[in-house]
């Protein structure tokens, strides 16, 4: 026997055996922390230093929110800079940098009192031209605005009224500036223009709680109190700066590490728990469990309606048929996620209840569908294949492709679901430039697309086929005139009663349409060492405040 | 004086010859002689029958949920059942298909394509034998694992082109392994022989010289399926390879990854699978080269 080529083998075995035990220990939850002090512990005495570990992918390309297009950006931004206003957690909009704000009668022009009393942390004022500047840095063809220039909307022209009083005007009325405006970080122009956009995002400057320290990317972000931060953010409770001394995110590639950071100690957070540990933080002596939800369109899986065989109804209605979302719901995540019925999640404030009733899990009534329009099993294989099927060759087997950049898992059961059915789902698991790509090229059938916001604006930005563009959001093919019209009124009419009934009527017509699969929604799951006291959510699951919180000994 | 229609025939007795039936016996028995190598053999031959009737002998279907998501190992499921509750235990038989498979085949690939390069580059030489050495170089400089992934984005991921990138990547070792096999051979008074009397270049390579540089090329690819099972396990954990459902031994070791602290039973089970093979592979690997090398044979 050859000794040196057994050794490698050996020590794989040993490693094996090791890493597994490793991973069991990891898991064990920590003792229980000592309950001490109370919330109630003096102002100066409250501080500490919190590590909050992210998922890897939550890590964005770029920290300059004007530029960047993703959620986790903007959450790092408003540890550095307040922006004009605040949504609390009661879904309000309340003054950050902005004292008040007022709409002219014809809702065009937008009017915001600015605080006279804000510096910047480099020390350069803030006031009515920083927001000049910064609104048309976000809008500037260079910078490039994936996403923030699109809220932003339509402006026409941006008016310094006086020094603390700055105007925004539009031809058209844009009812979403305020959602735009609570996410997007008014930077220092000074800081900005010095640093320039392409190293901005490694020095951001704000007049926010928190100083940006250092970026080391695949690792962390680090942030220092602000010392000199006035608490000019009604999402604080209190004057002067925030109390934690500095905040670290921590990205972790792992979901078995990113359960056990916290039982371990070596994070006080963790945000988007995995499932599988859940349960080592809820009820559990010494830890804090929270769920957020997060209004949007939930993982919905958007179809490709241009192409046989989904351009025929009776094909789509049967894929709607043939999916148990709720089944899939328990088995993947015990239950814990939220099953989506239509283009709307059911948290969001405009979702339409009657999605619920229109495809109850029916696979005969799916089998029969496809069976209508010619897909039949006659070579016995257990996938169906056309038959006189529209623009599809005969003998083809029903064969559908499912592109995402996560959450996969959905897709395979969902595919063992289908089969039943006689479909064959082929799964795609892409990063999002290939995403991207697929989605330029039109070259998909059912393609994840998310989007998250409370304002049913989404609607309009995913089905409104004008926006069926290079850049744009509606991807499908779907159109029709109705949903068109319905959709484009969310732009314009301020009643949210009114809007929550356009909302109501284009998701009837997108699910009579089966435009769309809905899936699940993914609540955002935070396990916390309970120490971490005064840690707010937003409004919005995934977004939260650290002006309040503190760490208690 | 008659001529011999073939080289082996017109021998002296110190002269190498084709395995004769009493040095084959001779080989088996140094073979068996090796308990190792005897235990890669049972255990290998375990997997290929497990695999063959994997159907019969299944408890379940491995692409159905049967039970709930991540059951321990239980009288029910005696491997547990994955994240989408599927029996592991049939996941992992049925798995054995897809890796021996993959194994041989990538193999039989790269051994056909690396050993006609070696064949020719030995035999012919000079600048044929440069241009050939210089290539199968480029290519040694790559790691096999990145030149299969290099492969594996071009053509894009599916187990078919895991088994073409893992292929790819074993030419050079066989290419250099049958050429360096030729140079000690092509001068033997059987070649010789053979050219004298008449034979053709293709005729001597593979009726003469072929034959007489088998016996490493068999070691090289006992050993070479194992260490293609194992790349090919890695790309399909990366993603790359084998696309879900497919019971694939790599895709199912990285699926119960994310959950490996709260049940193991998910990826150890195709880990334990994988390394059996490959040892049993490497095992029979060490017994064949101990019985096809007489060197090593006689000590």
């Amino acid at each position: 026997m050859n000794v040196r080529r057994w050794t490698p083998i050996f020590l794989s075995g040993v490693m094996l055996v090791l890493t597994l035990a490793l991973a069991a220990c990891a898991s064990t939850p920590a003792p229980a922390a000592t309950e001490s002090g109370s919330d109630g512990a003096a102002a100066g005495e409250k501080g500490g230093d919190l590590v909050i570990a992210f998922p890897a992918s939550s890590e964005p390309a770029s920290l300059d929110g004007h530029i960047d297009p993703y959620q986790p950006t903007w959450l790092f931004d408003s540890f550095v800079a307040d922006p004009l206003l605040v949504q609390m957690p009661d879904g309000s909009y309340m003054p950050a940098l902005a004292e008040s704000w007022e709409t002219s009668e014809d809702g065009l022009t937008w009017t915001f009192h600015l605080r006279d009393n804000v510096t910047f942390q480099d020390g350069t004022p803030f006031n009515a031209e920083a927001v000049k500047y910064n609104i048309e840095r976000v809008r500037a063809p260079e910078t490039q605005s994936a996403q923030m220039a699109n809220d932003l909307g339509p402006i026409a022209s941006v008016e310094v009224v006086d020094e603390f009083t700055v105007q925004i005007n539009y031809d058209e009325i844009w009812v979403t500036l305020l959602d735009a405006l609570r996410r997007m970080p008014i930077w220092s122009p000074a800081a900005a223009e010095e640093a320039g956009l392409a190293n901005f995002d490694k020095h951001l400057v704000g007049a926010g709680p928190f100083l940006m320290e250092e970026w080391v990317p695949n690792d962390r972000i680090v942030f220092r109190k602000w010392e000199d931060y006035g608490g000019w953010n009604s999402i604080q409770n209190h004057e002067g700066p925030a109390y934690l001394d500095s905040v670290t995110i921590s990205f972790i590639g792992e979901d078995a590490v990113l359960g056990s950071v916290v039982s371990t100690g070596a994070a006080d957070i963790a945000r988007e728990l995995p499932t599988a540990y859940i349960e080592d933080y809820r009820d559990q002596d010494g830890y804090e469990f929270i769920t957020g939800y997060q209004a949007g369109t939930g993982l919905q899986m958007v179809i490709n309606v241009r192409n046989a065989p989904l351009n025929i109804l009776e094909v789509r209605q049967a894929l709607e048929y043939g999916t148990d979302q709720a089944a899939a719901n328990d088995l993947l995540y015990d239950g814990t996620y939220l099953v989506s019925y239509g283009p709307l999640n059911v948290v969001h404030p405009c979702y339409w209840d009657g999605v619920e009733e229109m495809y109850p899990y029916d696979p005969e009534q799916a089998k029969q569908l496809l069976e209508s329009v010619g897909y039949r099993d006659e070579d016995g294989n257990g996938i169906r294949e056309a038959h006189g099927v529209p623009g599809v060759e005969d003998g083809t087997p029903l064969t559908l492709r499912w592109t995402v950049l996560h959450h996969e898992e959905i897709g395979e059961a969902i595919q063992a679901q289908w089969r039943e059915i006689g479909v064959d789902l082929a799964l795609e698991l892409v990063p999002g430039p290939v995403q991207l790509e697929r989605v330029n090229a039109r070259d998909f059938d059912l393609i994840y697309e998310r989007q998250r916001s409370p304002d049913p604006m989404i609607l309009d930005m995913v089905w409104n086929s004008r926006w069926d563009e290079p850049g744009g959001w509606a991807w499908t093919g779907f159109v029709d005139a109705t949903l068109d019209e319905t959709v484009s009124q969310l732009r314009t009419n301020p009643d949210m009663a009114a809007r929550c009934e356009l909302a109501a009527q284009a998701q009837q017509i997108i699910m009579e349409n089966a435009a769309v699969l809905p899936t699940l929604s993914q609540p955002v799951f935070y396990g916390l060492n309970d120490g971490v006291k005064d840690f707010q959510l937003a409004s919005e699951g995934n977004y939260f405040y650290l002006h309040n919180t503190y760490i208690q000994d | 004086m008659t001529y011999a229609s073939s080289a082996p025939n017109v021998r002296r007795a110190d002269e190498p010859a084709r395995p004769s039936t009493s040095r084959a016996r001779r080989q088996w028995t140094l073979f068996a002689r090796n308990k190792g190598a005897v235990l890669g053999l049972i255990v290998l031959t375990l997997w290929a029958v497990a695999a063959v009737i994997a159907p019969h002998i299944t408890p379940y279907d491995p692409l159905q949920t049967v039970d709930s998501a991540r059951s321990a190992p239980s009288a029910a499921h005696w491997f547990g059942t994955d994240r989408l509750g599927r029996d592991v235990l049939s996941r992992v038989i049925f798995g054995a298909r897809i890796s021996l498979l993959l194994g041989i085949i990538s193999v039989v690939l790269g051994s056909i394509v690396g050993t006609f390069f070696g064949l020719v580059s030995g035999f012919y030489g000079g600048l044929t034998d440069n241009i050939i050495m210089r290539v199968m170089d480029a290519m040694l400089a790559f790691p096999g694992l990145l030149l299969a992934l290099i492969i594996i984005a071009t053509l894009g991921p599916s187990i078919q082109n895991v088994m073409i990138a893992v292929g790819f990547a074993t030419i050079p070792q066989y290419a250099r392994l049958t050429r360096g096999s030729v140079l000690s051979v092509r001068e033997s008074l059987y070649v010789e022989s053979a050219r004298v009397i008449g034979g053709g270049n293709w005729r001597i390579i593979l009726r003469h010289i072929l034959p007489n540089v088998a016996a490493p090329l068999i070691v090289l690819s006992t050993l070479q399926v194992g260490n293609a099972i194992l790349v090919g396990a890695g790309l399909s954990f990366l993603g790359l390879g084998a696309q879900p459902p497919t019971p694939e031994w790599g895709l199912m070791t990285a699926e119960g990854r994310e959950v490996l602290g709260k049940a193991w039973w998910i990826s150890t089970f195709p880990g334990l699978a994988i390394l059996s093979v490959v040892m049993a592979l490497n095992l029979m690997g060490d017994g064949l080269r101990s019985a096809l090398d007489p060197r090593l044979g006689e000590k």
